[in-house]
């Protein structure tokens, strides 16, 4: 479970960064357009892909991670509340 | 050794029982790939209709066969007075899982407006539900189920349930028994992940079910005894079984009315002959016992879950239909009331999989050095599944947008308030405009145009919703129309044009692009319908005038935009923009009009979907088809120049290219059939989805012009969550998106108006 919510906290902190480092700005080549008028760099191409790359992580699989280790939790208190009275006399 | 055997002869198996039927169309000579059609919508087994001799014949074989068991049960449980001793409390996720079912009941047939989206997905989630409740009602019992003792067998079958209804899928497409409505506009990836995941519940629910009939109920305990039915010559009996299984099997598709059963049996019998004949045990073998509380159980199980089934699927939004040769009447919910005869079999089939799948999954008694580590393992392949399985279909309601976000009808809904506040700062701010305008320039000429373009129709929309702000939107929209106008003059077509428009010669006369004139006429005249201003007028009418000339010319009645390549966008720009000409000027474009459309319909259209070609020569020869990213504007245009064409060709637009997943609407650049090359303005184009952005963007202007407010929503939470939105003191741009396409979205936000007042004063 920890396992898990690390790995969507490693999600949320990068994606943090980028966002704080403007990285958002450089998607717009998604739309062929440079986000200066210097024109888009193979650089600013890497940013927008890489920020690209962590928002689907942090709106797709980081919850998923959340909800998984909230349902493991319970999954596990559950599978351990029968084990403890199977092994009652 | 014996394992690897035995997986051969499984695979074997398979193999053949996928080749048997098509092997069996093929050599009556039927075209073998119709049966291949993915995903199914081709109806073309004609049923026979219904006969009341073979109904009646049916039933009574039906009910000798099944009513003495059913009877021998009955009698034998009135007399049982002995129950099945409780071992535990119901436990607290039975509880859960019933709760979760109730919910997902009321939301699967409540057809509440905002879970319309998710309504599609919701049957997977009762049948978890049934599965976890089964499961606990076992528990209660016996103290352990299936999903806490056998938690791997419990998931292997999930997997397994899903290939083998794809089976089933496989043989019905033989002799077509029933149907799913609503399989349009989907691509293969799409149907196969939404059927994939409610088939993936059907063993687990049969085999769960019969597991607590067997073990949590003394239900067929009187069948424990009855008479041992042993066959003289196993083998040769097996063998001629499994011939005439085979055999028939390989008729289903060319005798589908008289065969249609052996769909359920024959698998069954084919298998079990198999085993037979290899001398392993069959699930037949206890009856040599005298034992067919099993057989009973099964049958009776999948019974259960049939009605549950067929129950459910009455009233889903995703519904399945059937059509059975000679007995389809009936119907209990969908089903005709013999078919459900169908699941007698298909329980024992369910069993003779979930044994194969058990002994690959079950652990031995003994081997449980790596338990603890398995169950861990398997619990959190559990929880990431759940977990998918919850998020994915939610997600969209994070991006969906408020109504008042895209809609009012008095005023400015809220999305265009905020974008309009963007476009107004660009205008207010030389550095910032200067900026965005030639960011665009430096991919696409055409796009700084455009912009301005859906700028000032925009401001006309705007100005004509809130009229205390028209002056305003007079300023601006001089300014720009001026502005565009000194660029012309001083830099000639070419400023506007991409770069290959100099590489060749325009053919008509004119030698003028229909992009430029179309909408910078379509700019004047928007200006004008707010208030006269004689300075527009000389220019607006040249305008109309030059393009109708470069129109007539052409033997399709279409102008150029570049040397020799006429596209439809610029042509119905034109033509909106003569309508406005007739209702400003007096003009009268009708005739013109009449004949376009008669043209257009004849030789500009695409025979397969009936949608508009994107782009074709100035002869009218094809060059592009029909092409999402032009074909929203055009049916928006052509609302100014026959509606019901104009609507036609959104419909058809909404058919071949609208599409959602997971509550995300997109359009595709091209119909499926149809294979096009993506240009500068589709956008980028997602493999797999065909997702163009181009595409999917122009169709919020055509949802919205077209009053489609569940395909507009849907878009704008596509919008909301890939465009990247940037929020900045109360204006709103998209990061992956630039000006041109701000401007789109605001004018799809406020397109309605400008277009009624043109109307109104044609009359």
């Amino acid at each position: 479970m920890k396992g898990l919510l690390i790995r969507a906290v490693i999600i949320l902190v990068a994606f943090g960064c980028l966002h704080l480092l403007n990285a958002r700005e450089y998607t717009s080549m998604l739309s062929g357009t440079a986000p200066t008028e210097a024109g888009l760099s193979l650089g600013q191409s890497l940013w927008g892909s890489a920020y690209l790359v962590v928002y689907l992580a942090v709106t797709v699989t980081a919850p998923i991670l959340i909800l998984a280790a909230g349902i493991y939790f319970i999954l596990t208190r559950l599978s351990r509340g029968r084990t403890s009275s199977e092994s009652r006399p | 050794m014996m394992r690897r055997l035995a997986s051969m002869g499984v695979l074997l198996a398979i193999a053949s029982l996928l080749a048997i039927p098509l092997v069996g169309v093929w050599l009556a000579g039927q075209d073998v790939a119709r049966f291949l059609e993915f995903p199914p919508t081709t109806q073309y087994v004609a049923h026979a209709p219904f006969s009341p001799w073979i109904f009646a014949i049916m039933l009574l074989g039906i009910a000798v066969v099944v009513l003495p068991f059913v009877v021998w049960d009955v009698l034998h449980a009135c007399l049982d007075r002995e129950r099945v001793p409780t071992a535990r409390a119901f436990p607290k996720w039975g509880w859960a899982g019933i709760l979760f079912g109730l919910a997902t009941w009321v939301l699967a047939w409540g057809r509440l407006p905002c879970c319309e989206s998710v309504q599609p997905h919701l049957f997977t989630f009762q049948w978890l539900s049934y599965i976890v409740i089964v499961n606990a009602l076992k528990y209660r019992k016996t103290g352990e189920c299936m999903l806490t003792h056998r938690t791997r067998y419990w998931l292997a079958l999930f997997v397994w349930s899903a290939v083998f209804w794809w089976f089933f899928e496989y043989l019905n497409r033989f002799v077509q028994n029933w149907f799913y409505d609503g399989v349009v506009n989907i691509s293969p990836t799409q149907y196969f992940v939404r059927a994939t995941f409610p088939f993936a519940t059907v063993l687990p629910a049969v085999l769960g079910t019969y597991e607590l009939l067997s073990e949590g109920t003394r239900a067929g305990r009187g069948l424990e005894g009855i008479f041992a039915l042993r066959l003289r010559r196993p083998r040769l009996v097996s063998a001629a079984a499994l011939v005439l299984a085979v055999l028939g099997l390989g008729g289903i598709g060319v005798w589908p009315d008289l065969l249609f059963p052996l769909l359920w049996v024959s698998p069954l019998i084919i298998i079990s002959a198999g085993q037979s004949l290899c001398g392993l045990p069959t699930i037949f073998s206890p009856v040599a016992e005298g034992n067919w509380r099993r057989l009973y159980l099964l049958g009776i199980g999948a019974l259960i879950c049939g009605f549950f089934w067929e129950m459910w699927n009455f009233y889903s939004v995703s519904k399945w239909v059937y059509s059975v040769p000679f007995v389809n009447r009936f119907p209990v919910f969908e089903m005709p009331i013999l078919g459900y005869a169908g699941y007698l079999p298909f329980g024992l089939e369910c069993a003779v999989i979930g044994d194969l799948v058990a002994r690959t999954h079950d652990r031995e008694p003994g081997r449980t050095g790596r338990g603890t580590n398995r169950r861990r393992h398997s619990l959190l392949a559990l929880s990431l599944l759940l977990a998918t399985l919850l998020w994915l279909p939610l997600m969209h309601v994070l991006f969906k947008p408020a109504i008042e976000d895209y809609r009012n009808d008095g005023g400015l809904p809220g999305m265009a308030k905020a974008i309009a506040a963007q476009q107004h700062y660009l205008l207010a701010s030389e550095d910032a405009r200067r900026d965005a305008l030639s960011r665009m320039r430096k991919s696409n000429a055409e796009w700084d145009f455009m912009g301005r373009t859906f700028s000032v129709l925009a401001m006309a929309n705007m100005a004509l919703r809130d009229p205390g702000q028209e002056d305003r939107y007079l300023t601006q929209m001089n300014r720009i129309i001026d502005e565009t106008l000194r660029l012309e003059r001083e830099n000639g077509i070419y400023y506007f044009l991409m770069e290959y428009a100099k590489r060749g010669r325009f053919v008509s006369s004119m030698s003028r692009s229909l992009f430029l004139d179309g909408e910078i006429a379509l700019m004047i005249g928007a200006r004008r319908m707010l208030r006269e201003d004689s300075r527009y007028r000389s220019e607006f009418s040249g305008r109309i005038a030059l393009m109708r000339i470069a129109m007539e010319e052409s033997p399709v009645l279409s102008g150029e935009s570049y040397p020799d390549e006429c596209w439809m966008f610029c042509n119905t720009v034109a033509l909106a923009a003569m309508r406005m000409s007739d209702a400003l000027d007096g003009t009268d474009h009708n005739a013109f009009f009449e004949r376009w459309l008669t043209r257009a319909k004849s030789e500009l259209t695409d025979p397969e979907t009936g949608l508009l070609f994107s782009s074709f020569t100035f002869r009218g020869q094809l060059l592009d088809g029909p092409e999402g990213s032009s074909l929203w504007m055009s049916a928006h245009c052509l609302q100014l120049v026959d509606r019901d064409f104009a609507r036609a060709q959104y419909d058809g637009a909404k058919r071949e290219l609208a599409k959602s997943f997971l509550g995300f609407g997109y359009a595709r650049e091209w119909p499926a059939s149809w294979k096009g090359v993506p240009d500068v303005d589709s956008g980028p184009i997602i493999p797999l989805l065909e997702i163009s952005a181009g595409a999917s963007g122009l169709a919020i202007l055509g949802a919205s012009a077209f009053e489609d407010d569940p395909y507009l929503s849907q878009l704008l939470t596509s919008l909301n969550f890939g465009a990247f939105p940037i929020r900045q003191e109360g204006r709103l741009r998209y990061a992956a998106s630039n000006q041109v396409g701000d401007a789109v979205l605001l004018y799809a936000l406020v397109v309605g108006p400008l277009w009624e007042e043109v109307w109104r004063r044609v009359g």
